[in-house]
């Protein structure tokens, strides 16, 4: 039985970028089966396992999130600053 | 003597014009490092306490270190060290550049300046010899200006310069020492101790080769670093898009400070970004010698008719958000012009934005009008207005008069609860992570001896589960096994934030950078930074010993301020922290414990070996450093 789908919007950042093609600077909306994680798109999108997750605007820590139709999810490098 | 030192620490005397030089034991190197330690050395020993910033009894000194000047990255750095006009406790400042290495070149490790001119001028240092030479020229220009000038009368385009800007002379209490235009010796206002003693610029030139024991290791460490470039990934992000690169990071664990620390999340933080300076201004990445890194910005662009010029850099990460959403603007020429300005002035950006903020908050709350402002609308928001208050505040000028005395004094003067809106520690203005979303990082702002300071230990999210492996697997070599859980402050945190600290005083001890050497995320771990060292000199060096001469560093500091007065009750967090954050994201809502601050400084004080009424080293620890010429 095939579920609902849900579309987010990902946007990629820093060194992260070059895990979609050059000409969508980083950013790509996904329809993805309803329930899936965090984990998930990692996996999905090839993702380094030390990427930070943001879900609309705030961080997420737990890879077992679940990401709701509409969802905005930003992979960014964790630094220190300078 | 080890083949990378020069053997040479340059004495200068500008009240009787006087130079000597000294040829210090090699065990004095091994002891210190060089940096601040070989600094301090020096100035615990001839300083007497209780002397005025700006007085001609300052002594201010300029330090490489020992692996300065060879042929891998991150090791072109130097230190500044005095007592500081901002703080009037220590004074710390670190830098890069080409100029470090120069020093070294020129035949020098350091240099030791007591005194003060009785007109302005500017030290020559060449090929192990060194005289004092008119500055009249020089004085009242831009940094920019004093170089060009100087190359040209010189008739040397690749001799070095360490200079003051305006701000400097005019003893702005957070003004600068840059070097390159775009390299500043920025924090604790050591320019205005080098403007107190009419000293312009120090130039460096020569051919002296900077030899290491071990060339073959050296040249292997080197390959591995460039092979590393593309395998260590927060590196990789720093080459991409500068410092201004973890913007968005910040912003995602309500982080960046915003109109003044009240919020730790900016609406506009996409607009300032290294992303959108790489996309839209960036016309070139700038290095310091023998780096392969790769992490400074040259930027082209216009505000209001102004250029921006490449030779004055870019923003990094901290000009970004201070000048940006500290203040909470979003006009990225705007920041970009004021990080020109401070170049050009010789300000830090990170007191300058800082306190330009604080006074927005006294203007929003109706402490300060735009009457007293000179007609400035000081409203959240303004880029235009940060952009006149930067040149109010490096001309002394108007009510950029009082912003150059730091917001603490404005505070003061200001009167009507200013104080309350402050963002400081020991009088020096808060850089830009939340200590909300850092929490062992609001701890060291508070111990810190020279004051806030993001570049004194290592952040938290490199300490938390979630993170990556070879974070762990670094910090793993200096004794920290167990990742806590992201967002908490148990006394295991306060161990990362102590032992962190120990190694990041290391790292400033042997002026590396710490973008390029440190205990988790950078190209190279603690084991390599063990190798370079002994690599360099021939000396048994191992992860003990870094530690031991991170703590003596440590120590020393802290032993200035005790000399000065300073106790636990100076090292404190602003009472805004203990009040909840305003805005959106993690941290909205977020204060910190007043109690719990306590206990975690009844921790820290407990592993640093210093008696926990006072903050103070103790006696025995002093001694078992082989500092008991510091015991009193």
């Amino acid at each position: 039985m095939v579920g609902s789908l849900i579309r987010v919007k990902v946007t990629l950042h820093s060194y992260l970028k070059e895990f979609l093609p050059e000409e969508l600077d980083g950013e790509k909306e996904f329809e993805l089966q309803d329930g899936e994680t965090i984990a998930g798109l990692v996996q999905l999108m090839g993702l380094p396992e030390s990427a930070a997750a943001a879900v609309n605007e705030s961080i997420e820590r737990d890879r077992r999130k679940v990401l709701q139709d509409g969802d905005h999810v930003r992979f960014l490098r964790p630094g220190a600053g300078g | 003597m080890a083949k990378s030192i020069a053997g040479t620490v340059l004495h200068v005397d500008l009240s009787e014009s006087k130079l000597w030089v000294e040829h210090p034991d090699e065990s004095l190197y091994r002891k210190y490092g060089g940096g601040s330690a070989m600094a301090l050395h020096y100035i615990l020993k001839e300083m007497a306490p209780g002397t005025d910033p700006l007085s001609p009894g300052n002594i201010l000194t300029v330090f490489s270190a020992v692996p300065t000047g060879l042929a891998i990255s991150g090791q072109s750095r130097v230190a500044v060290n005095a007592r500081s006009p901002l703080t009037n406790a220590v004074g710390d400042s670190q830098a890069g550049g080409f100029f470090p290495a120069s020093l070294k070149f020129a035949g020098f490790d350091g240099i030791v300046i007591r005194g003060k001119a009785k007109k302005p001028v500017y030290l020559l240092l060449n090929n192990g010899k060194a005289e004092i030479k008119d500055a009249g020229h020089l004085w009242g220009k831009f940094t920019a200006e004093s170089e060009e000038i100087l190359k040209k009368e010189l008739e040397d385009s690749r001799i070095e310069i360490m200079q003051i800007g305006p701000a400097g002379e005019k003893l702005v209490r957070f003004a600068a020492i840059m070097n390159m235009r775009n390299r500043a010796n920025g924090r604790t206002g050591m320019g205005a101790v080098m403007g107190s003693k009419m000293l312009k610029a120090i130039v460096v030139q020569g051919n002296q080769r900077v030899e290491a024991f071990d060339k073959q290791e050296i040249v292997r460490l080197n390959r591995d670093g460039i092979k590393r470039l593309d395998e260590v990934l927060d590196v990789k992000g720093l080459n991409i898009n500068g410092t201004g690169d973890v913007v968005p990071f910040q912003n995602s664990i309500g982080s960046l400070p915003t109109r003044n620390y009240r919020e730790g999340q900016f609406e506009g933080f996409e607009e300032i970004s290294g992303e959108t300076v790489t996309k839209t201004i960036l016309v070139d990445r700038d290095t310091c010698f023998g780096c392969v890194v790769r992490c400074k910005r040259k930027v082209e662009t216009e505000f209001e008719g102004n250029k921006v010029l490449p030779a004055y850099g870019g923003a990094e990460y901290e000009t970004l958000a201070t000048f940006g959403s500290y203040c909470g603007n979003n006009d990225l020429a705007s920041i970009q012009y004021a990080n020109q300005l401070c170049n050009a002035y010789g300000m830090d950006a990170i007191s300058c934005g800082a306190t330009i903020a604080f006074a927005m908050d006294c203007f929003q709350n109706g402490l300060i009008s735009q009457e007293e402002t000179g007609g400035i609308d000081l409203g959240f928001g303004n880029g235009n207005a940060v952009v006149e208050m930067v040149e109010k505040i490096g001309r002394r000028e108007g009510f950029g008069d009082l912003l150059a005395e730091g917001s603490v004094k404005a505070a003061e003067k200001i009167g009507k609860g200013a104080a309350s809106f402050l963002a400081t520690c020991k009088r020096q203005e808060i850089p830009a992570h939340a200590p909300q979303a850092k929490r062992s990082l609001g701890l060291v702002y508070a111990v810190n001896p020279f004051g806030a300071d993001h570049q004194s230990s290592e952040h938290d999210p490199m300490y938390e589960e979630g993170g990556a492996e070879l974070y762990f697997e670094r910090l793993a070599m200096i004794g920290l096994n167990n990742p806590q859980v992201p967002g908490t402050m148990e006394d295991e945190k306060v161990r990362f934030a102590y032992l962190t600290e120990v190694f990041y005083s290391a790292l400033d001890t042997y002026c590396l950078c710490q973008f390029v050497w440190g205990p988790a995320w950078t190209l190279y771990g603690p084991a390599e930074m063990a190798s370079m060292l002994k690599a360099a000199t021939g000396w048994d060096v191992d992860i003990q010993e870094l530690m031991i001469v991170g703590e003596r560093r440590l120590n020393m500091l802290r032993a200035f301020n005790a000399r000065e007065g300073f106790t636990r009750g100076d090292d404190r967090l602003p009472e805004k922290f203990f009040q909840p954050l305003a805005g959106t994201g993690p941290t909205s809502g977020m204060a910190l414990d007043k109690d719990h601050f306590e206990h975690e400084k009844d921790v820290y004080y407990k592993l640093a070996g210093w008696d926990n009424e006072s903050g103070n080293p103790t006696r025995s620890k002093l001694v078992e450093l082989g500092l008991e010429w510091l015991a009193v």
